[in-house]
């Protein structure tokens, strides 16, 4: 690819000259591009703690959320197996004694006619 | 690659330094990180875009994905990590460019943002050599601002991909696997873009 072959020494002195000389523009850069780049750095990294701040929150909400339904949803169960079974036993009793009257009524009824 | 026998002062202390920087990434947080990449990355930055307030722009969209991102990988990760978003955000500023220059061709993409591509050209040299006259020797130091002005002009010479490749490859120190990773590209191509630009380089600096 290249036609002439510089010996590795003088290309490594070549590479070194050339990024001491980037060095000392970076060295050399203005105050002005200091500040900026300084403030680019502390907005990069507070708006992470701000993310991870939101995210925290969320996250933390998300399970207050859920626990308070999981919760509230086992309250009631309780209460409605009670009423139905006493229901059902206040109809039974209820009908006993009908069918005792009625018996009673129908034993009254024989005996009289005999 | 060099042997033992075959090392110069300047390769061993650059081997020396490429060491203790490693070992410097392994105990920071992304903050310290960030406040050491940072005046580079906007150097390659400025370099590819030859505009301060884009190169800004683009290293602070870096730093700001690289922390949103990666901030929970180890720091050793963080090094080709960050290079690897610079080189995306450099090539969507440059098809940004040529979107814009192609719906509105009647305009100057950088004019209509408030600022003239080639007064900045004079401006920072102006600036750079302003700053050299604050220095005890000026003329030595004079002539160290002209070579960094020719080496930064040389650099902006070649194509974009060359010149990331190179400074990446050389300046930042990121081995072949590194750049390719980061430039987005394979083994061979950063081979030849580097072997370019360094043939490109030798001869712009060579003949002036």
């Amino acid at each position: 690819m290249m036609n002439k072959k510089t010996p590795p020494h003088s290309d490594d002195l070549f590479e070194a000259q050339i990024n001491d000389a980037l060095d000392k523009s970076v060295e050399d850069l203005t105050p002005d591009i200091r500040r900026q780049l300084n403030q680019a750095r502390i907005k990069a990294t507070k708006k992470s703690s701000r993310a991870g701040l939101f995210w925290k929150s969320a996250t933390a909400f998300s399970i207050a959320f859920v626990l308070v339904i999981t919760w509230q949803s086992q309250i009631p169960q309780n209460n409605n197996t009670e009423t139905p079974f006493a229901d059902v036993l206040q109809e039974d009793l209820d009908m006993l004694d009908d069918l005792e009257f009625i018996y009673w009524m129908s034993e009254e009824a024989d005996s009289a006619t005999l | 690659m060099n042997t033992a026998s075959q090392c110069t002062p300047a390769t061993l202390s650059c081997i020396l330094k490429d060491v203790e920087t490693k070992g410097q990434t392994l105990n920071i947080s992304i903050e310290q990180f960030l406040a050491q990449v940072e005046k580079k990355a906007y150097r390659m930055a400025e370099i590819a875009t030859s505009n301060q307030q884009d190169a800004l722009d683009i290293v602070q969209e870096t730093m700001i994905k690289l922390v949103e991102k990666y901030s929970n990988k180890t720091a050793e990760e963080w090094k080709p990590l960050f290079y690897k978003i610079l080189q995306s955000k450099i090539m969507d500023h440059f098809r940004k460019q040529k979107l814009y220059r192609k719906f509105f061709f009647w305009k100057n993409y950088h004019h209509e943002n408030g600022y003239q591509q080639s007064d900045y050209h004079d401006n920072d040299y102006h600036q750079q050599l302003n700053q050299a006259c604050d220095f005890i020797s000026p003329e030595r130091d004079l002539i160290g601002q002209q070579n960094v002005h020719k080496v930064t002009q040389a650099l902006k010479q070649l194509s974009v991909r060359q010149q990331q490749c190179f400074m990446l490859r050389s300046w930042e120190g990121l081995n072949v696997s590194e750049t390719a990773k980061a430039m987005n590209c394979s083994q061979g191509s950063v081979k030849t873009h580097y072997s370019r630009a360094k043939e490109s380089l030798m001869k712009a600096l060579n003949d002036e």
